[in-house]
């Protein structure tokens, strides 16, 4: 087979980002859950290498304890800026975030629209801009703009991170022709956040060439969260073999008239 | 820059990466929706000459859903043909004995207006390379005299500065012709000899340039067959892709001159482009890049454009001549650049077009620069 | 003395680090995040800082979240 054919390895097919190989190209979010003490089984379950979680303040009256309690060693921890309303507040809870000494891996998530929670692409920018300048391994969750993830590129992100349908919908992926286009024309990882409710359109999403996917509310929120997050492992997986193997031999059909190039004569 | 694309494929494709695709491959690549470098150099390898009826159907579809069943019309008017360059393929060849000559703005009026009688609302304007003799100040003149009797004014002349392609933008250019006949470094040092055209680097950064001047569209190629025509169409249309994707904005366009009989003694050492050939590469490049102008000269003749309009070409010229001035009855004729096989006027090339079930195109584009009153 | 943690106002003695306050309050210490007067307080840090009146402190821990 032609090399050139070859040019993916399929035994070593690792996601890098911020200088980390990752096997796993199925990120989980911790919000939803029931409890706390379901999450390690869930994560075991789902094979993930990178979790998410917020920062908020601590209530004495219902002291919660701290996620990271939660979380398998060796997790790579994208804490997000959940609560940021603009570039500046993302921008400081970035830097909280890191001063506990977990990374500096941020998911950047900007929303001043609190009716469909969608991103706010101008003040994510701003925030990449400045965090990425900070040092700091910078994943923004964006409303799909080619635009916008051409300056998110620019501003120094380490992936670009579009949503599939507004969070918390499970409504799979209306955003796909929008998200094919940034697989497309951005060289940066692609990875689908927020809206993917079922194994078969992480699936989708990973056959298309997404990067990784990152779920959430249809883990948590599934009748059996481990069983879902199984599931899920063993989708993006499947999707990702798909779109490694190419897509399927259809034969073009051979004809035995040339309507369209009979012009041409023998030995022109 | 665009170098750098060009010596990372000459490395990811070698001559035996080349020499090994086979029919297989390209049945892979006609069921892929878009296509990647190494897609488009399977189509132009020798494995895809046998597959150019179903090349053909996919680029006929592409180019209509994408343009419609049109065709846009422009001539080239060329003011003067003094150069300075020695190119080994070219009439215009600094020591060829022929006709030199210049348009003054009066016989560039009385060009424009011949022209513009005929219909075209596209004009290209071209020159040879001589700063002395027709310098951006002298190409500004002619643009401000022309501008308006036209809707569009091109132009194809030597690569010129950001800021000399800024002033002519102001002044009523609105695209840029330039190709870089061969993006092979050591047959373009062969062929361009002696003169400025001997700066390779020069000449490929020249359409960067005029996109960050403000031009709107660009028209890029090699002149087929003064080298290894593969390569050459595939660096072109990697150069076309990539001017699409830094400089959004700019409407590109591909054109495919192939090489043709003129004033002088030049036999290209590469592989002639044959009739199958040329198809190949338009094929190729449509279904490489739906977007992308693909444009014919009249360097064709009428059998062979009247068989290309309708397999991905969108733009042709019509009514054509290459030798300075010559469209009025103006004295200052100067010697033709090439040989046009194609001499129909434009009413019979209309007529083509139309019998093909094709529209056509006599202006695609509105000047919201200031214009000078113009009467449609 | 009187100080604000997290928007809220608190009474607290005299003479307390900030290590001392989250003792206090029972915070898992491994992982709080503490911004004293607007500025992060790092945590080599909290043992040795005292906490004077009007302070402002907020105090934070990851928890879940997408």
């Amino acid at each position: 087979m032609n090399d050139i054919m070859q040019s993916v390895n399929k035994t070593d097919d690792s996601l890098l980002i911020g200088g980390v190989n990752l096997l796993s190209r199925l990120f989980v979010g911790t919000g939803k859950f029931s409890s706390h003490e379901i999450v390690p089984r869930v994560l075991e379950a789902s094979g993930t290498q990178v979790v998410t979680m917020a920062l908020r303040r601590v209530d004495w009256k219902n002291p919660q304890e701290n996620i990271l309690n939660y979380l398998p060693q060796n997790t790579i921890l994208l804490p997000n800026t959940s609560g940021a309303r603009t570039a500046e507040e993302a921008v400081r809870i970035a830097r909280l975030a890191q001063s506990a000494g977990c990374g500096n891996w941020v998911k950047i998530e900007v929303v001043q629209d609190q009716r469909y929670l969608l991103p706010d692409n101008w003040e994510t920018i701003r925030a990449t801009e400045q965090l990425a300048k900070e040092g700091f391994v910078v994943l923004p969750y964006m409303s799909p703009d080619l635009g916008a993830a051409k300056r998110l590129q620019d501003a120094g992100a380490a992936a670009i991170m579009p949503l599939g349908a507004p969070i918390g919908s499970n409504r799979g992926l209306q955003t796909k022709e929008l998200i094919r286009i940034l697989i497309e024309e951005i060289s940066l990882p692609i990875i689908v956040d927020a809206g993917i409710g079922r194994p078969s359109e992480a699936a989708e999403a990973m056959e298309m060439g997404a990067a990784a996917v990152l779920v959430n509310t249809a883990i948590a929120t599934a009748g059996d969260p481990v069983f879902m997050a199984q599931a899920f492992r063993l989708a993006v997986s499947a999707g990702r073999l798909g779109y490694l193997a190419g897509p399927g031999e259809r034969r073009v059909a051979a004809e035995a008239s040339s309507p369209l190039t009979g012009f041409l004569q023998e030995g022109n | 820059m665009f170098y750098e694309q060009i010596t990372e494929w000459q490395q990811r494709l070698p001559e035996s990466s080349w020499a090994s695709f086979n029919g297989a491959d390209v049945e892979r690549v006609l069921v892929r929706e878009t296509l990647r470098p190494q897609d488009l150099a399977i189509l132009l390898s020798s494995a895809a000459s046998s597959y150019l009826e179903p090349m053909a159907k996919k680029a006929q579809a592409l180019t209509i859903r994408h343009f419609g069943r049109t065709i846009s019309l422009f001539t080239p008017l060329y003011l003067a043909n003094f150069c300075s360059n020695s190119c080994l393929y070219c009439s215009f060849h600094t020591g060829n004995d022929i006709v030199r000559c210049k348009l003054t703005v009066e016989q560039v009026i009385q060009e424009g207006e011949a022209i513009s009688s005929t219909g075209l609302q596209h004009l290209l304007l071209l020159t040879g390379e001589s700063r002395t003799q027709s310098g951006p100040a002298y190409m500004e003149e002619c643009v401000r005299a022309l501008r308006p009797m036209f809707a569009s004014l091109g132009l194809e002349v030597y690569p010129l500065s950001t800021e000399e392609y800024r002033r002519l933008y102001e002044a009523g250019i609105d695209s840029v012709t330039l190709f870089q006949e061969t993006y092979d470094e050591i047959t373009y040092a062969k062929v361009h000899p002696a003169g400025p055209k001997r700066n390779y680097h020069n000449r490929l950064e020249a359409p960067d340039r005029a996109c960050e001047a403000g031009i709107s569209s660009v028209n890029i190629g090699a002149l087929l067959g003064l080298s290894d025509w593969p390569r050459d169409a595939f660096y072109s249309a990697l150069h076309a892709d990539y001017l699409q994707r830094n400089y959004p904005g700019v409407e590109v366009s591909i054109s495919v001159p192939r090489l043709r009989p003129y004033a002088g003694s030049f036999n290209s050492s590469a592989t002639p482009v044959t009739d199958a050939g040329l198809l190949q590469i338009i094929l190729a490049y449509r279904l490489f890049l739906p977007r992308a102008g693909l444009t014919l000269s009249t360097r064709e003749s009428p059998q062979m454009r009247e068989n290309l309009l309708s397999l991905g070409i969108t733009r042709m010229s019509a009514g054509a001549l290459t030798s300075v001035g010559g469209y009025s009855k103006t004295e200052n004729v100067g010697s033709a650049q090439f040989e046009i096989a194609d001499e129909r006027p434009v009413p019979d090339v209309v007529r083509m077009i139309r019998a093909k079930g094709y529209l056509p195109n006599f202006c695609d584009w509105m000047n919201m620069r200031e214009r000078n009153g113009v009467g449609q | 003395m009187q100080i604000i943690v997290n928007g809220e106002a608190q009474e607290i003695l005299s003479e307390c680090t900030v290590f001392q306050l989250l003792e206090d309050k029972a915070v898992t210490l491994k992982t709080a995040v503490v911004e004293l007067n607007g500025k992060i307080l790092r945590q080599e840090l909290w043992q040795s800082t005292a906490i004077s009146a009007s302070d402002s402190l907020e105090i934070l821990i990851f928890m879940g979240g997408g």
